[in-house]
Order: C-alpha cells, then sequence, then structure tokens
C-alpha cells in the first residue's frame, strides 16, 4: 500500500481513537469486566488503541521509507540528484 | 549497614551517576547559543526517544498518575490516552517546523512564530505565557523528587532538603552543558525509569493481591465506583463526562505545544529522527501502564498515604521491600523528576532570552548563554519556593499549565498551513485565548459542564483570530511561501 494511503488511514485512526477514548465513545466500553489479561475493560480497550497506533506509524513510516528509495533510485537512473528536501518536507498527505 | 544508610548510598550513587553523564555530554557542543540551545542540530533517535518519553514519563506521571489511580480510579485513563493522540500529528508538523528551523536558524517556538509574524509583542507574551505555564510544572517535578525521598528515608531527609540536592544536581549540568546534558541525561534516566516502573507493576499487585487479575476482581468488589467511567473528581464525586474528556483534549493538544518539546524538533539531526520517534511513542504510553497498576495496588491496601501523590513512596516502604530495591525505586521516581524538570528549566530560561530580551535589546552571543544560566537558576529558585508551599495534587497542577500551553495551537497551525493569518489576528487571539483561560481557572464554578478551561480559551481563541485576521491587510505573499510552502 503507498505511502499517501497509510497516511490517510493514520489520520483516520486517530481522529477515531480520540472520538473512543472521549464521551460518547467511551461509553460504548464503560464496564470493567469482563477483564481484558487481568485489566479493566476499559484500561484495555486504551491499551488496544495505543497498540494500534504503534503499528500504523510502523507499517506508514515503512511505506515512506520505500517511496523515498524509490524516488532515489528513479533519480539516479535519470541522472538527477535524489529528491531528499522534497521527500523530507511533505507531509502525511504525501 | 542500616536499611536508611543503604537507601541513602543508592541515592547518591544514582545523582552522582548522572551528573556524571551530564557533565560528560556535550563536551564537543559549539560555545554558542546554538549549541546550548539546539546542541547544534545533532541529536540523533536514541536521544530524542528519551527526550519525548520524559516528557511523559515525568513526576506527574510517575507520582500523580498512582495518585490519580489510587483516589481517583479510572479518571486516571485520561493520561494513557491523550500523549499519542498529541504526538500523531508531529508526525507532519514536527519536520516542517524543522526544516523552518535550519532555513531561518530558530531555536524557539516564539522565533518561528515571529519569523512568520513579526511582532515583538508576540514574542514578549509567548515568552510571559511559556513561563508563566512552565512554573507550575517545574514546581510538580522539584516538589515530586522532595517527596520520594523525604518517604523512602522515612522523614530523615525532609523534602526541602531532598528536593534541593536533586536540583542541586540539575543545575549543575543544565548550567555547565545545555541541552546536550539534558538529552543524554534523559537517555540514563528513561532507562531507570522503566525498569522500575515495570518491576514495581508487576510486583505490588501480585505481592499484595497475587496479580494484576485478582486486584482489580477485589477493587470491583469493594470499590466499584473506582473503576467505573469517568472515575472521581477530587472530591471523591463522580467526575463529568466534560472534565474526563475535556482533559483528554487539552492535553493532548497542550503536549506537542510545550514548548521544550516543541524546541526539541530544532535538535534533531534530521526529519527521519523526528519521524521515528513519533513512531516509536506509543511505546512510552504504553509504558505507563505499570505506573496505574501501582497506583489501583494501594487502594485496599490496610493503611493509607498522607496524600494520594505519595502513594507510590508509601507503598515502597510499608512492603518491606529490600533496601536496594527501596533505594532504585527513589533513583527512578528521581529519574522521572529530573528528566522532565532540567528540561524544563533549560527551555524556560532559553525562551525568556531568546524570546523575551532579544527582541528589546540584542546581546552577544556571549551574554545571552550567562544571562540564560542565571535564569535557569533563577526560573529553579522560584519553583524550588513554590514545591514547598504548594498544596495542589501534581496532576491539577499539569492540567493548569496546559490550559495555557494549548493557546499556543492556533498561532503555530496558523504560522505553517494559512497563508491568510496575519500578525494582529494571531496576537489577539492569543490574548483572547489566554485571558478566557485564565479567567474560568480562577473561578471553576462558571465552567459549563465542567469543561476544561483551556478548551474554553480555544473557543474564544479561534474565531477571534480568524476575524482579526481576515479584517485585516493579508501578509506579503513571498514573506507567507516561505513558511507555508516549505
Amino acid at each position: 500500500m503507498p505511502f499517501r494511503t497509510w497516511g490517510r488511514i493514520a489520520w483516520a485512526y486517530h481522529l477515531l481513537f480520540a472520538a473512543a477514548v472521549t464521551w460518547p465513545g467511551q461509553t460504548l466500553v464503560n464496564t470493567p469486566d469482563p477483564f481484558v489479561l487481568g485489566l479493566p475493560r476499559q484500561m484495555a480497550w486504551v491499551a488496544a488503541w495505543l497498540l494500534g497506533s504503534l503499528f500504523l506509524f510502523w507499517r506508514m513510516d515503512a511505506a515512506r521509507e520505500r517511496t523515498g528509495a524509490r524516488q532515489a533510485r528513479r533519480s539516479r537512473l535519470e541522472g538527477e540528484s535524489p529528491p531528499e528536501a522534497a521527500s523530507q518536507s511533505k507531509s502525511m498527505h504525501g | 549497614m542500616d536499611k536508611f544508610t543503604l537507601i541513602t548510598l543508592v541515592i547518591a550513587a544514582y545523582l552522582a551517576a548522572t551528573l556524571a553523564v551530564g557533565l560528560l555530554a556535550g563536551r564537543r557542543a559549539s560555545k554558542s547559543v546554538q549549541g546550548y540551545v539546539a546542541g547544534d542540530r545533532d541529536f540523533g533517535l536514541v536521544v530524542m526517544y528519551f527526550i519525548t518519553g520524559a516528557s511523559v514519563f515525568s513526576a506527574f506521571a510517575f507520582l500523580g498518575g498512582p495518585g490519580w489511580a489510587y483516589s481517583r480510579g479510572a479518571a486516571a485513563f485520561y493520561i494513557l490516552s491523550y500523549g499519542v493522540l498529541g504526538m500523531a500529528p508531529w508526525y507532519t508538523v514536527g519536520p516542517k517546523v524543522a526544516a523552518l528551523g535550519r532555513r531561518f536558524g530558530f531555536v524557539t517556538q516564539a522565533q518561528l512564530l515571529t519569523g512568520r509574524f513579526p511582532s515583538r509583542g508576540l514574542s514578549a507574551l509567548m515568552a510571559a505565557l511559556t513561563l508563566a505555564a512552565f512554573v507550575p510544572y517545574v514546581t510538580i517535578q522539584i516538589r515530586g523528587a522532595g517527596i520520594v525521598i523525604e518517604a523512602v528515608t522515612d522523614g530523615r531527609i525532609p523534602l526541602w532538603a531532598g528536593a534541593a540536592v536533586a536540583y542541586g544536581v540539575v543545575m549543575v549540568y543544565v548550567l555547565a552543558r545545555g541541552v546536550s546534558a539534558v538529552g543524554w541525561t534523559n537517555a540514563f534516566q528513561g532507562i531507570f525509569m522503566l525498569a522500575i516502573a515495570w518491576t514495581l507493576g508487576l510486583y505490588l499487585p501480585s505481592k499484595l493481591y497475587g496479580g494484576v487479575g485478582p486486584m482489580f476482581e477485589q477493587i470491583l468488589s469493594e470499590r466499584p465506583e473506582l473503576l467505573s467511567f469517568p472515575g472521581l473528581d477530587g472530591a471523591g464525586a463522580p467526575w463529568t463526562w466534560g472534565a474526563y474528556s475535556t482533559a483528554i483534549l487539552v492535553s493532548a493538544i497542550g503536549f506537542t505545544m510545550l514548548p521544550h518539546l516543541f524546541m526539541k524538533a530544532f535538535t534533531a539531526k534530521d526529519d527521519r529522527t523526528i519521524r521515528r520517534t513519533v513512531v516509536l511513542f506509543p511505546t512510552f504510553q504504553l509504558f505507563l501502564i505499570p505506573v496505574f497498576l501501582i497506583g489501583f495496588a494501594g487502594v485496599l491496601f490496610p493503611e493509607a498515604p498522607p496524600s494520594a501523590d505519595v502513594v507510590l513512596p508509601f507503598l515502597v516502604v510499608r512492603t518491606e521491600l529490600p533496601a536496594l530495591v527501596v533505594g532504585l525505586f527513589c533513583a527512578g521516581a528521581l529519574s522521572a523528576s529530573m528528566s522532565t524538570g532540567d528540561a524544563l528549566l533549560h527551555a524556560g530560561a532559553s525562551v525568556v532570552v531568546e524570546d523575551g530580551v532579544q527582541p528589546f535589546r540584542k546581546l552577544s552571543d556571549k551574554a545571552q548563554r550567562l544571562l540564560m544560566r542565571f535564569l535557569v537558576v533563577g526560573v529553579g529558585a522560584l519553583a524550588y519556593a513554590l514545591a514547598l508551599e504548594e498544596n495542589a495534587s501534581l496532576v491539577d497542577l499539569l492540567l493548569a499549565s496546559y490550559g495555557i500551553v494549548c493557546q499556543f495551537m492556533p498561532a503555530v497551525l496558523a504560522a505553517l498551513y494559512w497563508r491568510r493569518a496575519t500578525t494582529a489576528g494571531v496576537l489577539w487571539g492569543l490574548v483572547a485565548g489566554a485571558s478566557t483561560a485564565v479567567f474560568f481557572f480562577l473561578n471553576p464554578a462558571l465552567k459549563p459542564f465542567g469543561v476544561h478551561e483551556g478548551i474554553l480559551g480555544l473557543l474564544v481563541h479561534l474565531p477571534v483570530l480568524a476575524i482579526a485576521s481576515l479584517a485585516g491587510k493579508p501578509q506579503d505573499a513571498g514573506h507567507v511561501e516561505k513558511f507555508v510552502d516549505v
């Protein structure tokens, strides 16, 4: 999946994350039981969103690196200098 | 050797090691303002990771977090939630800020803002607000250090003396080496904090209740109100959803706007380092989980601590752990306090000189560094005096700081992304937002639905910024491009 798509997924995910841990989203998971790995369900809920965030950031950054490497390779083949500055300053939306 | 002597020796060894790391770091940094404030823009991933982590693992999290879990139950989960939400936009914003820093030589947040919106008044206002937010934040750290040392030595070393010794060490390495010392001591302290948090977080529930699951089962059976969202308020009554939700939002917004964290974008070696710091950041939030387990472990403990903020050292002392472990715990808690306090002292002094003094009276590079060092001592002394008097909870103090700091967010986003923003708009927005936040902080009974004063400030700030900007003359397009099209 290209970096741009991962970036969009990451934005959407973190908006959902914000909604899920504040009112009214958090009211969906408002009781402590059943416990998850010994933790109250609400605490495990927040931890699960954090783990999801870690995974998404990791995938998104890997996609960004791949995109940067491809651009650099293409530039070398075309005899240009790699577009380092451009690739570094682009936003998550590419 | 008696228990007290051994604990004192472990604390002394830890402080000596921290001092050594701080003094050894940055010996090769240039003797310039850029070297002292931005570490010659040469921080790699390890240091950046721990600097960012230190802003999470402060005395606020290490002592205030368990304190809230103990006294307010599920309300403490807001602390788990906000960090990643605040950090996520930094993946985009951080590299842009760093690029502008490299291009224009910025080392502070206000320099970035006044680069786009030239105004000495704006610069002075940013410096004043930063200082207003930092003093309570540093106070938390100093008080935390004093609380821990006093508790583990059973009052033999009083709060004032413990805080003075710990922050005496911080002063020495910050004065000598600047941000390089802050970075490398944060890395050293970070390892300590994580090891101690996990060890105690799993050990205490296991020793007192037979495990994490059985602990929560007992709490659910005897104190079910603590595990029901959104937890309790400071008086033990149910907290409001408005207060819980806006505590998350204001902290998320304020988190990356904290000048000591924001300024670290100027210290990173490259953009990749900043992005990877963001990628790894959720690990630090997950590391907070055992800290809350410690607080919950105190809920059904037969004795009650003198205040919620000391529940962690109270349990460590009362559960009769070996003296060496108590000493190491103390070192971990001191790490949490000092790793945040040093960054705050350094950033606070840098901001006052660069943003509060430089725009009005140009100083030589040498004079700037000298004045920064004086201010490190001045800000530290003021916070130390407040730490001895303060009665508010550590978490409440931090939330008050965030109310001010989150007012920087609209100005920063406008500087980086909104072409039509003007200097007058940003200035009026900041004044209106900060005044509103301060008003509701001083009059909490007037807050609708318990909404945090920082959010109420933003609700005033945003329209004022927009209207005042649109009513004025647009900035020169060439000038705006230098900031927006990066």
